[in-house]
């Protein structure tokens, strides 16, 4: 097995296990919460604040990881270069956009939202110029291949 | 496409099957297929050099330009 294919099937073990955590998170989201705010000494208030973000960036969060390993299963299978990848790219960094604006919303309730909101646009901004870099890779793909 | 292959034109000229031309100018049958549908995108001068070496012709007796309508 070559290393680009160990490597490959590793983040897609990551992933798995990152959806793993994802869906524990989301069952034990208000108990999380609930230590949070009586171990960090925060306002009771918060807590519907977190839970909704949370709650709201969750279906998001999923098909993000859902795209995320059908990208990497079409990788592993060795088509790299092929429309649906860039498909999955595109619907990445929309589901990065849409936590981007949530959590920059509610940046307003709780200032440490800000920081996960900007990351979740530079992750969207990085996710575009990439999509833009497999369909160019594409067409030059095209390109050689029919050329005799 | 404006520019189109004549390659059946000049390989039954030549009395030369697909086969053959394939082995003697180092192509795949599939790539000469593509070549003869005028599905290619672009043709590599050493192919198009290997080409009227084996068909003894001009690029000109393979290749032509027609205005797209």
């Amino acid at each position: 097995m070559s290393a680009s294919r160990k490597s490959v099937q590793l983040t897609l073990l990551l992933t798995d296990f990152i959806i793993l955590a994802v869906a524990a998170a989301a069952v034990g989201l208000p108990w999380l919460t609930e230590w949070y705010i009586t171990s960090m000494k925060r306002p009771e208030d918060l807590r519907t604040v977190i839970l909704t973000v949370c709650y709201a960036c969750l279906p998001a969060a999923a098909a993000a990881l859902y795209s995320l390993r059908r990208l990497l299963k079409n990788i592993i299978k060795g088509e790299t270069f092929v429309k649906s990848n860039v498909r999955h790219l595109r619907l990445l960094s929309w589901y990065c956009a849409a936590v981007s604006l949530i959590t920059l919303a509610a940046g307003y309730f709780y200032l440490p939202f800000y920081i996960i909101g900007t990351a979740a646009g530079f992750f969207m901004l990085i996710l575009r110029v990439l999509k833009n870099v497999f369909r160019s890779a594409i067409e030059i793909k095209a390109e050689n291949e029919l050329t005799i | 496409m404006a520019i189109i292959v004549n390659l059946d034109v000049m390989m039954a000229k030549r009395k030369i099957s697909s086969g053959e031309l394939a082995e003697k100018i180092g192509i795949t049958q599939a790539n000469l297929s593509i070549l003869k549908t005028n599905k290619a995108r672009a043709i590599r001068f050493s192919t198009l050099e290997s080409i009227c070496r084996v068909l003894d012709c001009q690029p000109g007796d393979i290749l032509e330009y027609k205005e797209e309508e």
